[in-house]
């Protein structure tokens, strides 16, 4: 069952420098039980598409296209509905845990607002509420006890597992996780990445996985879509795709890390040169030709959209051979 | 809040009034050495009164034996004798202290009840008509000279209208009590009242706006919104909670200023409080009268500090060694 399908989403940011294409146009579905990675450099609007799935957005933001949850199209309901559907059909493990906590709150109250707000008889307080923090807490590996802690007195593993606790409150069908790991040391983060399969693999959770870390997508995702410049360049299986990059980016990106046990790649990483575009002053032709070291005279006026190689798999590249 | 915070405070705050105690002596010592002179100007006092007069004022012996002396008094609660009146400064200090503390007070809660749900409406609404409305209003109020907009109001309601009294306390001579006494001074009050509170206002709106402004990109509103709450529950339950901090230790600081806060408003509409006391001393001058003055003043301020350091570290938690 698909929980969650974007349809040809546009997401235009108004700013005093005028209008800020940050997502142009992008088609994901997410089905019961599956893990989506979503990858990219910072600024090509992947955590964009996490605040426009729950209309987190600034109200002047210019949103097209479609985004269905469990078949209802978020943008067209009315606003008490909408406060119904956050939280339950989709839940969001926010980047940077310190600051995603309010600070004068202790952690138990901020995870009881969210379970007393979607249930018609937990109240603050009661017994029952009370054993679900304490469960929840248990479930990512927490002492409940710690539900009476602020957020400065956690760690930052800690932090991040109150987030997910919280992220479950209303068990939600999807979970969205924008960037759940990058703020933690190496350890940690292998942790949180375990604690997220679990769950995921526990309660069908659909899993959004947005990361700019292709090592990190690698072990956790079923399927792949790479993004640069507000599009999707490139979406496959997580095994195929990493194996055989098509798109010169993906191509760059997966090259960026060394591959443990190969001496020569970890001498010589090679990173990809060059910043990613202004969304405002986006490249002719195609946004990543000044950076492609594949660029052919035709990158820089065809604007090449997504095109399907073989089944599940499709990359935007003039290189790339259509399949029939 | 952990206690050793606290005790920290409390003998900051002790060590703040012992240099104040110090500054206080020596300063009025370096303005005038021997204010005798210029006190009884050219009036014929025997050497004999003049010695006398010393010795009531503590202006014999060295100057560590008047200070030693001076720290001795203060410690009693005795602040010496007034210059102009005889009467012992903390007689006269604590007759003024009621009537500033009524108006001043009246005014700072007022202008908080008002200027603090302003300036949250203002700043979650930014760039609406309210908050271009409120905002204009609020720097206007908080630049002009509280003693223009007094003279203003006393112009127009009490000489003009003549809706309120011109100024004092109380009506000359009446003799009610009770319920008619506090009605008739709530009478007298309204305009210097209006007037301070309208002086005060601007800046808490401003201040409350700002904080409000800082918490709208915080990840935690977004987290609030995400979850489900109602707009009005975000900012009631998520925004202003930590918005509230800065304004709670403005506000406390303030109530350092209740005491000398007023001294031109009091002026014009005759009000008799510490700023009168203080105009009346300067014009003297009445240096054992100023220098209780500017300990009851320092006082206030170290107190309101210190209530404003534990007050903040009550509702922020990151503060205080929790």
């Amino acid at each position: 069952m698909t929980i969650l399908e974007l349809r040809d989403l546009h997401v235009t940011y108004k700013s005093d420098r005028g209008d800020v294409p940050a997502v142009r146009g992008v088609d994901l579905a997410i089905a019961a039980g599956e893990t989506v990675g979503l990858a990219g450099e910072s600024g090509c609007g992947k955590s964009t598409i996490a605040g426009a799935v729950l209309r987190l957005l600034p109200r002047d933001t210019i949103v097209g296209g479609q985004v269905l949850l469990n078949g209802d199209d978020v943008y067209e309901l009315k606003p008490g509905r909408l406060r119904a559907v956050r939280w339950t059909a989709a839940a969001i493990v926010f980047q940077g845990a310190l600051h995603s906590l309010n600070p004068v709150r202790r952690v138990g109250e901020q995870i009881e607002e969210a379970i007393v707000l979607h249930s018609d008889r937990g109240d603050a307080g009661t017994h029952a509420v009370r054993d679900r923090i304490t469960g929840l807490l248990e479930r990512v590996g927490l002492r409940p006890d710690l539900a009476r802690s602020y957020p400065h007195q956690m760690s930052g593993g800690q932090r991040q597992r109150v987030l997910i606790a919280l992220a479950l409150a209303c068990e939600p069908d999807l979970l969205i996780a924008d960037e759940p790991t990058t703020a933690l040391d190496v350890m940690v983060q292998a942790q949180v990445l375990e604690l997220l399969a679990e769950l995921q693999r526990d309660r069908g959770l659909a899993l959004l996985f947005i990361t700019h870390d292709l090592s990190v997508l690698s072990t956790t995702c079923d399927r792949l879509a790479v993004m640069y410049a507000g599009r999707v360049v490139e979406e496959g299986r997580t095994v195929d795709l990493l194996k055989t990059p098509q798109h010169p980016y993906t191509r760059a990106l997966a090259r960026a890390f060394p591959t443990i046990g190969d001496p020569r790649s970890r001498m010589n990483p090679s990173g990809l040169g060059g910043d990613p575009p202004d969304p405002t002053h986006l490249p002719s032709g195609c946004p990543f030709h000044p950076r492609c070291d594949m660029a052919i005279e035709a990158c820089a006026t065809a604007d090449v959209l997504l095109r399907p190689i073989r089944p599940d798999r499709a990359a935007a590249c003039v290189h790339v051979a259509v399949s029939a | 809040m952990r206690a050793r915070f606290v005790v920290g405070k409390i003998l900051g705050s002790l060590a703040t009034l012992a240099f104040v105690l110090a500054v206080n002596f020596f300063l009025f010592r370096v303005v005038n050495d021997d204010p005798t002179g210029s006190l009884f100007r050219g009036r014929n006092l025997s050497p004999d009164q003049i010695q006398r007069r010393r010795e009531q004022f503590n202006l014999t012996g060295t100057k560590f034996e008047q200070f030693l002396a001076y720290l001795r008094q203060t410690a009693r609660g005795n602040l010496g004798d007034s210059f102009l009146s005889n009467r012992p400064v903390t007689t006269e200090i604590m007759e003024a202290v009621w009537p500033t503390l009524l108006l001043v007070g009246t005014a700072t809660v007022l202008a908080m009840l008002v200027g603090i749900p302003l300036g949250i409406h203002a700043g979650w609404k930014r760039r609406s008509r309210f908050d271009a409305a409120s905002t204009s209003f609020s720097m206007f109020t908080y630049s002009v000279p509280d003693f223009w907009l007094g003279m203003i109001l006393l112009a127009v309601f009490a000489v003009g209208l003549g809706w309120f009294p011109t100024g004092g306390f109380e009506d000359a001579g009446s003799n009610a009590t009770g319920v008619a006494a506090l009605l008739d001074q709530l009478h007298h009050m309204a305009l210097p009242a209006l007037t301070l509170m309208l002086a005060y206002i601007g800046e808490y709106v401003i201040v409350m706006r700002s904080s409000i402004l800082d918490t709208l990109n915080e990840d935690y509103l977004q987290l609030a919104r995400a979850k489900g709450l109602r707009d009005a529950d975000v900012r009631r339950r998520h925004a202003v909670p930590n918005a509230l901090l800065p304004v709670v230790s403005l506000t406390a600081l303030n109530f350092g200023f209740v005491l000398s806060g007023a001294i031109a408003v009091e002026a014009i509409f005759s009000w008799p409080g510490l700023g009168q006391a203080t105009l009346e001393a300067i014009r003297g001058p009445d240096f054992p009268m100023l220098q209780g003055l500017f300990l009851v003043f320092s006082i206030a301020a170290i107190l309101a500090n210190l209530i404003a350091d534990l007050l903040y570290a009550h509702l922020d938690p990151r503060v205080g060694g929790r």
